[in-house]
């Protein structure tokens, strides 16, 4: 079964993205800000896909992404981003910064499904 | 943590925000679709549960969170890139293809039949762009008609809520081709002038259209005819289709049973081509 890390920091928004990569076969683990996120991926082994928020305290979600980039064990992982970050700008840093796709949120479950497979980790 | 039920008076406040906002007719017993389309839009506002999202949207005429609703409870029947498999068959054999065959013009005809809101004949061009840019110095018409108006205005605006961008776009292609104004998307200029849009209805003689086409989009609208009607279309069609050119019909649409006029090459399925006499 394919792992997934849902980083949020919002507990609501975990539980719902939770049910659906559940219902897509995902087994899921949760981090509430990017630095427990890169502390769970050392200790777990990287997953095969992060969904990554960016708005978050501790460490924020593109220093997470550049820190996973950097670091040998985590630099291939996929990354999905998913934020209320909606602005080009905002899109095209992330982009920059190694994200592989980007949800835009709020999101539909068809939108988060799509976007799992365009990053290539859902048939 | 079990998401709460949607209440009686919740779910009629539902529908009638349904059937205003997009004439959309939420039967009797879907609380179980709103209550799984909704819960994660609900989540996704920061807000606490399903009760919460519908007392926003009673006091709060926010754009965002209405085009949301309306997302999630759309059977959408348009988008960028729609069915993977049909464009990666326009990349990898149609346009080859035709760019051998109609190398000595220096001319490619595309028609999308029914073009609803745009999305597929800006696809087609944005595939042009990124895989075939030399055939910018040819002479290539992306013709887009469609039965509604409405539709066609709002395809020729070539702007895009954020839903529908993410439908079909990988982020890349959304970074490389559109351009963001407020909270709508909109298609590049050098994208939205290769597309030309007119009205037109399928049952009517089709006239008016110019020299044959060497692809004709026709997705997923033959399926409202019935036989007779489908039939008299792939008639007017072949006259409309380039004898070596390529149609492309919906996943779920086939020819059998319908025309002889067309058929399936080397038994592969994905497009059909008219059938040599």
């Amino acid at each position: 079964m394919p792992k997934i890390l849902i980083v949020d920091d919002s507990k609501a928004t975990r539980i719902a993205i939770r049910r659906i990569v559940e219902s897509l076969g995902f087994d899921a683990d949760e981090a509430e800000n990017g630095r427990a996120a890169l502390d769970h991926c050392l200790a777990a082994g990287p997953p095969d896909c992060v969904l990554l928020d960016l708005n978050m305290p501790v460490l924020d979600g593109i220093s997470c992404l550049r820190a996973m980039r950097k670091h040998e064990r985590l630099k291939d992982c996929v990354v999905v981003v998913c934020s209320t970050n909606n602005t080009l700008p905002q899109i095209r840093e992330a982009v920059a910064a190694g994200a592989n796709e980007y949800v835009m949120k709020p999101f539909t479950v068809e939108i988060l499904t799509e976007k799992l497979r365009q990053a290539g980790i859902l048939k | 943590m079990t998401p709460k039920p949607v209440s009686s008076a919740d779910y009629e406040f539902l529908r009638e925000f349904l059937r205003r906002e997009m004439g959309h007719e939420l039967g009797d017993g879907k609380e179980y679709l709103v209550e799984s389309r909704l819960n994660p839009i609900a989540a996704s506002f920061e807000l606490d549960d399903l009760p919460g999202l519908v007392a926003r949207l009673r006091v709060n005429a926010d754009r965002l969170l209405r085009d949301a609703v309306v997302e999630a409870m759309s059977i959408q029947e348009t988008s960028f890139f729609r069915s993977g498999k049909t464009f990666e068959l326009v990349r990898a054999d149609m346009i080859p293809a035709l760019m051998r065959s109609r190398a000595s013009t220096s001319r490619l005809r595309v028609w999308c039949a029914a073009c609803s809101t745009g999305q597929e004949p800006f696809s087609v061009a944005m595939t042009i762009d990124d895989h075939f840019p030399k055939l910018w110095d040819w002479q290539v018409e992306i013709v887009a008609t469609d039965i509604s108006r409405q539709a066609l205005d709002r395809a020729a605006a070539g702007a895009y809520n954020q839903f529908e961008v993410q439908r079909g776009l990988p982020v890349q292609t959304l970074l490389k081709h559109f351009r963001q104004v407020e909270d709508r998307w909109l298609i590049a200029d050098q994208i939205r002038r290769r597309v030309k849009f007119q009205q037109f209805n399928l049952l009517d003689p089709f006239v008016g259209l110019g020299d044959p086409f060497d692809v004709i989009f026709l997705r997923s609208v033959l399926i409202y005819f019935d036989v007779a009607t489908k039939s008299a279309i792939f008639t007017k069609l072949r006259r409309a289709i380039a004898n070596d050119g390529f149609l492309v019909l919906g996943e779920a649409e086939s020819i059998i049973g319908l025309t002889d006029q067309f058929s399936i090459p080397n038994g592969e399925a994905g497009y059909y081509v008219p059938t040599r006499r």
